[in-house]
């Protein structure tokens, strides 16, 4: 119910944060928005000595759309993301996630990169931000870096970071003229993690499909991209007979476990639906329909 | 290891200080160093809800909030909503549409829609719904949280009031 | 009028258990068995009470002879004792052992991992078959794990057996949830030595109840023990005593100068104290035109771990309400009660009547299927219709409206017209689905020989300036909203402005005794009380005053707060010119009548026939109903289940307060959607319950109630008491569980789904229709 003790530091900059971080290693963690972390603590299933809080960094806290893409600050809200104009028309698939995590309340505190950097199996972002090849850079000690999305996450709750590196912002790209995404995901009820989720992105060129990305979330150690379901579609167009097809090639992508959740074969099953849902959804919007 | 620190909030418009240890949850601080106990606590998983308090203008639950975390910023609880006498105006509507039966979800419910109204002065069934879907209750069945809430925001519109 | 207990809720100035705060309070943190089954060989607390912040570390051992554990049982449960702490052995994930004492939570959570306990684990009996292989015994004394082996029978069951066209066999089960209210519970026990007197907060919402039991365990006189109940979060069954640690605070208490406090964590409330589980092994008799003619029932019950004052009772109520609201008389029912090392049973909303209203509700849909008929033509056929009617087991129904709360239901549901559309809609892919029920809702529990008692005390009392005070033993501040039920009745049937009355309850210092409110009682015993004490105290009121006027008493009238006359429209005085009378000038009381204005009664219910089917241990003398009919759409692609529309014909006897019924049915209804559709306490094969918290004990919010839900009202006022009302709490969770499962067979109808168990979940439900066999009912 209680967090244990610990020794709580207010960063006064990214690179202290950085510095701080290396110093203590792994006894130190870092404290954004808390939503994961706080309930991790209060269970003591996480029990850091040192509690490195970079909320009020001004340098992490921006939002915006630049020649490269949308730039995503470390401190960027659930909320924020889910109440953006600039990400509604140019990232639907993105409010789409946003709009949908937790509650009301974990929405207005979590940050995206929480939730990118405490890599959940079922995480919402993990999914959207691999197909929208995103990219996340990172600050050290002594270097700055950029990590592809699909470098990212290596195992259910451990990512490509290394000791006191923190994450400063997220780059995601422009998405070209005629393209669309959507994030679906199942949940027992609503504010539920994902039983299982879907996030695809494509590009139209026509009525065919000149680039798609499917992601799957909650259904193995990481979210993975459905490679193979993706050359299905890929130089077609997509009719009801090709969305059948890819879907039960992403179900047959997909090796998750049972859980509190739901079993495995369940899981899988649910894929189905998600990827028609998404795939449906992705197609409107590319087409400008939505 | 340093184990306390120094924290400065305004909590209900007024500024309260204190020595705390860095783990003290917000909500305990609310409750114990300050006494003010209308805000609740029903879960350890932040599920419920019945902790949400407003921190800078937004809904957040405080049993996963650091006191520390509150440090320099604003918070209105449930005790901070009514002026003196006269009831806000969520408060009346909870009121005349029996929003409440046992009372204890009920602060977290109206902050959460405080959160709602200062977003979405016209929301709709569903709106309200996914609002305070983070809220729980097992008394009332919700409607007639939901109606409350709508006709919070109807007599806001008449009365040309805002939710704050 | 609004109602006045809402202002401090709305104000955040409730003042619940935790709200409560007395200086030099001491917390206590509960260290609970990780193991389901396991001896406990050591526990040693010297390493947490070296810890910062600790006061002190208490084991069962140390404990032993400082207090008398309760005992339970009676001639069809089997005899146990309630343990504060576990001492030699721990039955259940979760069970107390031990206690550490700090100077506050945070402290004490910090000390109790240092508490070192050595076990032996034993194997875990985790399923009522495990109970009955008995690999091992729960309870060594008892040879085995059977707490309750009872049989009952009425009517001539072979014969309609042996008379039947069709016999129709099933399994229904309906599984483990629990109440979970949002507030926890919690005790505030504070000793003050000197005079000998104990002080207990509390949750729970029986406090003379719990004060008995005190007295009982510490040895203290009741006189000096004092129970507290203040706003109460909820309680559904859960927050009725005693459990190990409302007797556990206490009985430290004693030990120490200062208060000792305990706030249960959700995590500890979702292994406290469970609901409902058990199955129904149910053979039915019936002939081709859909008459039920005999039931035959085995009821195994499971109790987990200890078979305390209530848990059995689920299962003794299930025993007599299986034959539901159809005249079925002939029965047998037999009622095996098991241990399991899990938590005990004990109420909850629905209190062995969702599990029998499940189970009968079913076989009405089961035979309508098997004889080819509509499903609301069979329950027509067996209704009962003649009131008072006397069940099988000896229940007698007082009133109801059964066959025209189902006429209404499905009148206002457009039965007809969904039936038409059926068709079209399943051509289209879209899996709809209507589902009845028809339940009995039983009220004012009553136990043999035990403090569940048929009667309840009022206190109705003029002051010095002419206000009312209403003193009762019931217990009013969990959201059933007495101030204002018995501010306006009593205020009524006085003759005062209701705002001029203010209502006292839950606190033993000052109440009448009473049961405390639960079982729908208020509405049975509590008001019909009020009402008595009411009038009593009226016509003393006006024996006064006809004294000060000389007119004639019975040609006064008292309304609002003024007497008047009726023969003299010049006269008017004020209760509270009859009290400065009564108060001041006392040599002014007419003959025979000495100062003082208030009046107590107890009312009391002799006739008193307890169930047979139940052992003769139970009964309830009043039975409202409600007809549910519920429509769903299943998606059969992910199992999901949305409730489109539900309707609710409700009587409650006689209403007193239209607005208080329809927010109590409301409740009952989302409780019962929750416990048939999501809310399931889920046990792995070593006893470790996997939905220990509420991420994934999930209970319904508000995206899952639908706003199309209709509640409409019919009275049958109950002929057993003055008033007539009958409760209005459980009837929601009585019908629901039935009518979402009707509903969901019927949408799922094309796949050949047959729903016996319960929640319906949406894995579940995929899983049934991946695995379609089509309707199972075995027939001789």
């Amino acid at each position: 119910m209680y967090p244990a003790k610990f020794e709580y530091v207010r960063a006064k900059s990214v690179a202290e944060a950085a510095h701080l971080l290396e110093e203590h290693g792994d006894e130190a963690l870092v404290l954004a928005g808390g939503q994961s972390l706080i309930p991790l603590m209060k269970f003591r299933l996480s029990t850091p000595k040192y509690v490195i809080d970079i909320s009020r960094l001004s340098e992490l806290s921006h939002l915006q759309i630049t020649e490269r893409g949308l730039l995503v600050g470390a401190l960027t809200r659930h909320a924020q993301l889910a109440e953006s104009a600039a990400v509604a028309e140019h990232y639907p698939i993105m409010r789409d996630a946003a709009a949908d995590i937790g509650d009301v309340q974990v929405r207005n505190l979590g940050t995206i990169v929480g939730d990118l950097a405490q890599a959940d199996p079922a995480g919402d972002w993990g999914p959207v931000i691999l197909v929208l090849n995103a990219e996340i850079n990172c600050v050290g000690t002594r270097q700055k870096r950029t990590i592809k999305a699909e470098e990212f996450f290596v195992d259910s709750y451990t990512t490509a970071l290394e000791p006191g590196e923190l994450i400063t912002e997220l780059l995601i790209p422009s998405a070209g003229v005629n393209s669309g995404g959507a994030y679906v995901k199942l949940g027992r009820r609503s504010g539920d993690f994902a039983v299982a989720s879907v996030a695809l992105q494509l590009e139209l060129t026509g009525d065919v499909v000149r680039s798609c990305s499917i992601a799957l979330g909650g259904v193995a150690p990481t979210p993975v991209r459905a490679v193979q379901a993706e050359r299905m579609i890929v130089g077609h167009v997509v009719s009801e007979e090709r969305m059948k097809e890819v879907a039960e090639m992403v179900h047959d992508a997909a090796a998750p476990i049972s859980d509190a959740r739901g079993s495995a074969d369940y899981k899988q099953a649910m894929l189905k639906p998600l990827v028609r849902k998404a795939l449906a959804i992705a197609l409107k919007r590319a087409k400008r329909e939505a | 290891m340093k184990t306390r620190v120094k924290i400065r909030v305004k909590v209900n418009g007024e500024t309260t200080e204190a020595r705390i240890e860095s783990r003290l949850l917000l909500v305990d601080y609310l409750r114990e160093e300050l006494g003010l106990t209308g805000t609740h606590v029903g879960c350890d998983t932040s599920n419920c809800g019945a902790c949400t308090v407003i921190m800078d203008g937004r809904a957040v639950k405080s049993c996963t909030v650091l006191a520390v975390q509150a440090d320099r910023r604003e918070i209105t609880t449930i005790e901070g909503l009514a002026r003196r006498d006269e009831l806000h105006v969520l408060q009346k509507a909870f009121w005349e549409h029996q929003g409440l039966q046992c009372g204890f979800c009920t602060p977290g419910m109206i902050m959460a829609a405080v959160d709602l109204l200062g977003k979405n002065g016209m929301p709709t069934d569903s709106d309200v719904r996914s609002a305070i879907a983070g809220n729980l209750c097992r008394c009332t069945g919700y409607n007639t949280i939901v109606e409350s809430v709508l006709a919070a925001a109807v007599a806001m519109r008449e009365g040309g009031r805002t939710v704050k | 009028m609004k109602a006045r207990e809402d202002l401090p809720l709305l104000y955040g100035k409730g003042k619940f258990l935790d709200d409560v705060r007395l200086p030099r309070t001491m917390y206590a943190t509960i260290v609970r068995s990780p193991y389901a089954h396991a001896r406990v060989l050591r526990v040693d607390g010297a390493p947490a009470k070296r810890q910062e912040g600790v006061v002190d570390v208490i084991d069962g051992r140390s404990l032993e002879g400082s207090y008398q554990p309760l005992s339970f049982g009676s001639k069809v449960v089997k005899a146990s004792r309630l343990r504060c702490l576990a001492v030699d052995k721990v039955r259940y994930a979760g069970e107390p052992l031990a206690v550490v004492l700090a100077r506050d939570k945070y402290a004490g959570e910090d000390a109790v991992g240092y508490v070192e306990i050595d076990y032996e684990p034993l194997p875990p009996i985790v399923t009522w078959e495990d109970a009955l292989e008995a690999p091992a015994l729960i309870h060594e004394e008892w040879g085995n794990n059977l707490a309750i082996d009872h049989e009952f029978e009425a009517g001539d069951v072979a014969g309609a057996f042996a008379t039947a066209d069709h016999v129709l066999e099933e399994t229904f089960k309906m599984h483990r949830h629990a109440g979970t209210p949002m507030e926890t519970r919690g005790v505030l026990a504070h000793y003050e030595w000197t005079s000998g007197r104990l002080t207990v907060w509390s949750t729970s919402n029986l406090p003379h109840m719990y004060r008995t039991s005190l007295s009982e365990t510490l040895g203290i006189d009741e006189s000096r023990i004092r129970v507290i109940a203040g706003n109460i979060g909820g309680a559904f069954g859960t927050k009725t005593v005693p459990t190990a640690e409302d007797m556990l605070i206490p009985v430290i208490a004693v030990r120490y100068d200062q208060p000792i406090k305990w706030v249960e964590t959700r995590s500890e409330n979702l292994k406290s104290l469970h609901g409902k589980e058990q199955v129904h092994q149910i053979r039915v008799a019936v002939r081709n035109d859909g008459t039920i003619l005999g039931i035959r029932d085995k009821i195994i019950l499971d109790l987990g771990a200890y078979a305390n004052r209530t848990g059995p009772v689920e299962g003794l109520n299930a025993a007599c309400f299986v034959p539901g609201c159809y005249k079925i008389q002939n029965y047998a029912v037999k009622l095996i009660g098991v241990v399991t090392n899990k938590p005990p049973l004990g109420p909850y909303r629905g209190f062995g009547k969702s599990a029998p209203t499940f189970v009968i509700e079913r076989v009405m849909d089961r035979v309508a299927k098997k004889l080819g008929l509509d499903v609301a033509e069979v329950r027509f056929k067996n209704l009962v219709t003649e009131f008072p009617y006397r069940n099988p087991a000896g229940a007698v129904y007082d009133s109801g409206s059964y066959k025209r709360g189902l006429e209404l239901a499905l009148e206002r549901i457009g039965y007809q017209d969904f039936r038409k559309d059926q068709g079209d809609k399943r051509a289209a892919g879209e899996y709809v689905g209507i589902g009845l029920s028809c339940s009995l809702d039983g009220s004012g529990h009553v136990v043999k020989d035990a403090l569940i008692s048929a009667f309840d005390g009022v206190t109705v009392r003029v002051t010095r300036r002419g206000s009312v005070n209403v003193l009762t033993g019931s217990c009013g501040l969990i959201g059933t909203r007495h101030e204002t039920a018995f501010s306006e009745f009593v205020g009524n049937t006085l003759g005062v402005r209701p705002e001029t009355v203010d209502v006292v309850e839950g606190d033993t210092l000052v109440c009448p005794i009473g049961q405390g409110s639960f079982s729908d009682r208020t509405a049975v015993y509590t008001m019909s009380a009020a009402k008595i004490a009411a009038e009593k105290l009226r016509a003393r009121i006006l024996r006064i005053a006809s004294a000060m006027t000389e007119v004639a008493a019975e040609d006064l009238e008292l309304r609002g707060g003024v007497i008047s006359a009726r023969n003299s429209p010049g006269l008017s005085m004020k209760i509270s010119d009859v009290a400065e009378a009564v108060y001041k000038r006392t040599y002014s009381l007419p003959e025979g009548l000495d100062a003082g204005l208030e009046e107590t009664h107890y009312f009391s219910l002799r006739d008193v026939e307890f169930f047979p089917a139940a052992g003769g241990t139970g009964y309830y003398p009043c039975f409202g109903n409600s007809c549910h009919v519920a429509v769903v759409k299943v998606d059969p692609e992910t199992g999901k289940v949305r409730i489109l529309r539900y309707v609710m014909v409700h009587d409650a006897g006689r209403i007193l307060n239209e607005k208080i019924v329809e927010g109590q049915a409301l409740g009952g209804l989302v409780a019962g959607f929750g416990g048939a559709l999501m809310e399931e306490l889920v046990y792995d094969t070593s006893g470790q319950l996997e939905s220990g918290t509420f991420m994934d004990y999930l209970i319904p919010n508000a995206p899952v109630v639908p706003r199309e839900i209709e509640i409409y009202h019919l009275e049958s006022p109950s002929p057993m008491t003055p008033v007539g009302a009958k409760g209005a709490g459980e009837a929601g969770a009585n019908g629901s569980y039935a009518a979402l499962a009707n509903a969901v067979e019927d949408a799922l109808e094309p796949f050949g789904v047959s729903i016996r168990d319960l929640p319906l979940k949406p894995e579940y439900l995929w899983r049934a229709i991946k695995s379609s066999v089509p309707s199972p009912s075995k027939e001789t």
